[in-house]
């Protein structure tokens, strides 16, 4: 599958707060040194933070500013859109990601729902367009190829293949309704591929498939025809029906050439 | 998780108005630390061993196998460590976390800085710190980017960062397709060997012979005149140079050892035929006295049976490749450390069946720079994760993990054996001892492919992962948790210290003071 190298969107911040500045040119972490960028920010109000940050109200962290950023004084309030750097013991660094802006909770959680679906439609729009074919389908089989005869090579990152036998009710994208394709996925166990998805006899799917140039293994036969044949590699390539309307506008909408590397 | 991103669970994270209390006062160092360690002022002991997750990580669960190490040899409080960690969402999406240190190992902090994906993890992973510059280098498959449609693995970036501590992103030095297993060694010069499995050369298309290092002309000065070495980054070198049969291709593991001078050895495991989860093997050990510049890098040790670059060691093992020994994997046992003040003493370990076992742990020495070699000066039946360091002294420090088989249950036990005798007689150490059936494994490796030790001065660092119960029996030489831990009920807690958190696998950091050996 040739995904774009071009580079993502800058991904959405993790931690959105208001806060008050404290110093300049500071910073509560002995690992950061002070610079121009670096500001010592109480964190008033925490709108979005993970785990580890959600404890911090009223302490102070260390925000860096993105470069070219307006500088920021002592006493001003804001809120901050930044992602985690540094987390040491009760202290953390945090980088921002989004310029920061005088605003209230709603604003601010409205600007990170924008970020993130920014985020996710540019990853499943990438992976649109790399895909070779786009459709809704039901999985009515699902085996191994290497108990159906075709042995991988040995390897810790081996993907230990499976073959989905995929009816296709819709296409999305290429004539291919009505057809059965078979959709080949990784079900090692191996840490490279965690985000391959797991495919099972009776799920239904919207499906973007890239036609299988990895494997290697012939195409199946299935109801006395040669099926098409197509991988999986990630989660993003299997998206639940209930996104079928976003999944439409995507495709709808101008995409990046799927040949570029 | 199918079709459902990560991403949206954040903005849910925390419900409006939600305080969860002021902030608690900075864990007291007895507190997280299990009888027996060293707590901060305390003074250096011989033996430390640190469990690196940071107190603000206390609720999580990750399985952070495959540890790796880098220590500043100029500044030795200065030091990076990876594994498979995740963040706990306090990463941006693209990144994942190291670990850092300034303070020589007993305090440490995560650092979002290796290139990711919506895992929040790494791949595999090595790291290195320049002893001359500081500048911290990382060889890792980065999920950051689209897998080849070859290998579909993701490719192997080689890293740069000013310092340990350095604002993301890292410099990005070189990249490579279908790479597995790259492992970053550096030289005393500066000059990165990665060695590698090049998945493009095994079937169905290549040779059959991937072994291969990488290198890379010394970084720091590369640097700073703005230029990237070479085509593609660096300098392959082919060192497989047998045919491998009906398996194809070599084991993974192919691991770089820079000695004294500009000698440069690797060892790697050259498959001869594959069989039943079985290969028949040759351990091979190659060298170049050139620091790998000259015209036929890694060919200056030649085999007197063939005549053919690299010493076969031993020939024709059985080398189990698969599952498993306890939860884990097997197949990338092997690990080469040179002395630093001897260009032709070198050590090797790698791993075979042997008698009833199918995984046994093999130590040997050569003095003649790999043209000879010692019988086995030790041998461990049932274990993995070699790792090898020699230190200015000659004392000798030899790490692995072995499953013992005890009447309440299989245990992983980290052992660090030392010796100053050549291994005549040898110190061991128990770093760990853990439950092996706990944590279940969630993918693998579970505990990695490798783990790490490097001689720095008189003492000895390293890191390997295991279960994080926090049980004083676990750890005979104490432990030191940073991590929220009640050392009495043996759990783990949360930031609030009040929530129990499940047991997992964590890295952890150790020191040894040579003289641990020699006492």
């Amino acid at each position: 599958m040739a995904l774009s190298l071009e580079a993502l969107p800058a991904p959405p911040p993790t931690f959105v707060f208001a806060g008050t500045v404290v110093a300049t040119r500071a910073t509560t972490l002995r690992a950061v040194p002070a610079s121009e960028r670096t500001m010592a920010v109480r964190v008033d109000e925490a709108f979005a933070a993970p785990p580890p940050l959600a404890h911090f109200r009223g302490r102070e962290v260390t925000v860096l500013l993105a470069a070219g950023s307006k500088a920021m004084h002592p006493g001003e309030r804001a809120v901050f859109f930044t992602a985690g750097w540094l987390l040491g013991d009760g202290a953390a660094a945090v980088v921002e990601t989004e310029p920061s802006e005088r605003c209230g909770r709603a604003r601010a959680l409205e600007r990170l729902a924008a970020s993130l679906r920014r985020w996710e439609d540019e990853g499943l729009r990438r992976r649109m367009a790399a895909a070779d074919m786009v459709a809704i389908g039901r999985v009515t089989a699902v085996r191994s190829l290497a108990q159906a005869g075709w042995p991988a090579p040995h390897g810790e990152h081996q993907p230990e293949w499976r073959e989905a036998i995929v009816q296709v009710r819709e296409a999305l994208e290429d004539k291919a309704a009505g057809r059965l394709v078979a959709v080949r996925f990784p079900a090692s166990r191996d840490v490279a591929f965690l985000r391959a998805p797991r495919i099972e006899v009776g799920q239904e799917w919207i499906w973007m498939l890239a036609a299988d140039r990895a494997t290697g293994a012939p195409a199946p036969s299935v109801g006395g025809s040669t099926a098409a044949t197509f991988v999986v590699l990630d989660v993003l390539d299997v998206q639940p029906m209930d996104r079928l309307g976003r999944v439409r506008a995507l495709l709808a909408s101008p995409r990046r050439n799927p040949r570029q590397r | 998780m199918n079709g459902q991103p990560l991403a949206f669970a954040l903005a849910l994270a925390l419900p409006a108005g939600t305080c969860l209390g002021p902030a608690t006062a900075a864990t007291s160092a007895l507190e997280s630390s299990g009888p027996g360690s060293a707590g901060r002022g305390a003074g250096r002991t011989q033996i430390a061993v640190v469990d690196v997750i940071p107190a603000g990580l206390s609720g999580e669960t990750n399985q952070d196998s495959e540890p790796s190490l880098a220590v500043d040899s100029s500044q030795p409080l200065r030091m990076a460590a990876s594994a498979f960690a995740r963040g706990l969402g306090f990463c941006p999406f693209d990144l994942a976390p190291i670990f850092v240190s300034t303070d020589g190992g007993d305090g440490w902090i995560l650092e979002c800085l290796l290139p990711s994906d919506l895992t929040g993890l790494t791949a595999d992973a090595t790291l290195r710190i320049d002893g001359t510059t500081g500048s911290l280098f990382a060889a890792i498959l980065d999920r950051g980017r689209p897998s080849s449609p070859l290998a579909h693995l993701p490719p192997l970036a080689v890293l740069a960062a000013e310092s340990v501590a350095a604002a993301p992103p890292m410099a990005r030095l070189a990249e490579r397709d279908d790479i597995d297993q790259p492992f970053l060694e550096i030289s005393a010069s500066g000059r990165l060997y990665i060695g590698e499995n090049d998945v493009a050369l095994g079937p169905p298309g290549g040779d059959g012979k991937p072994a291969t290092i990488d290198q890379m002309e010394a970084p720091g000065a590369m640097a700073a005149e703005g230029a990237l070495p070479g085509p593609g980054g660096f300098r392959q070198s082919r060192i497989e140079a047998r045919d491998t049969g009906g398996a194809r291709q070599d084991g993974p593991a192919v691991r770089p050892a820079p000695g004294a001078g500009e000698t440069v050895y690797a060892a790697f495991v050259g498959w001869r035929d594959f069989r039943g989860g079985v290969a028949v093997a040759d351990v091979v050990v190659v060298r170049d006295d050139h620091g790998g510049r000259g015209p036929r890098p890694f060919s200056d040790l030649v085999d007197p049976g063939d005549g053919l670059p690299g010493r076969r060691v031993v020939e024709g093992r059985a080398v189990t490749f698969g599952c498993c020994l306890g939860q884990e994997r097997l197949g990338s046992s092997l690990a080469i450390a040179a002395d630093p003040r001897r260009a032709g003493t070198v050590y090797l370990a790698w791993a075979d069946r042997a008698g009833k076992s199918d995984q046994v742990l093999h130590l040997r020495r050569s003095e003649d720079g790999g043209k000879s070699w010692s019988e086995d000066l030790k041998t461990v039946a049932d274990a993995l994760n070699p790792a090898l360091a020699v230190a200015a002294s000659g004392i000798v420090a030899f790490l692995y993990q072995q499953l013992e088989h005890a009447a309440g249950g299989d245990r992983w036990v980290t052992h660090l054996a030392g010796s100053g005798d050549r291994f005549s007689t040898a110190v061991d150490l128990v770093l760990a001892t853990v439950p092996a059936d706990r944590p279940v494994a969630s993918y693998l490796p579970y505990l990695g492919d490798y783990v790490n030790v490097m001689a720095v001065g008189t003492t000895f660092y390293g890191i390997f992962s295991a279960n994080n119960t926090p049980d004083p029996a676990n750890f005979p030489h104490g432990a030191r948790f940073l991590r929220n831990a009640d050392w009495t009920r043996k759990v783990l807690l949360d930031v609030d210290r009040k929530t129990r958190v499940d047991i997992s696998i964590d890295p952890f950091f150790f020191r040894v003071e040579e003289r641990a050996f020699t006492n």
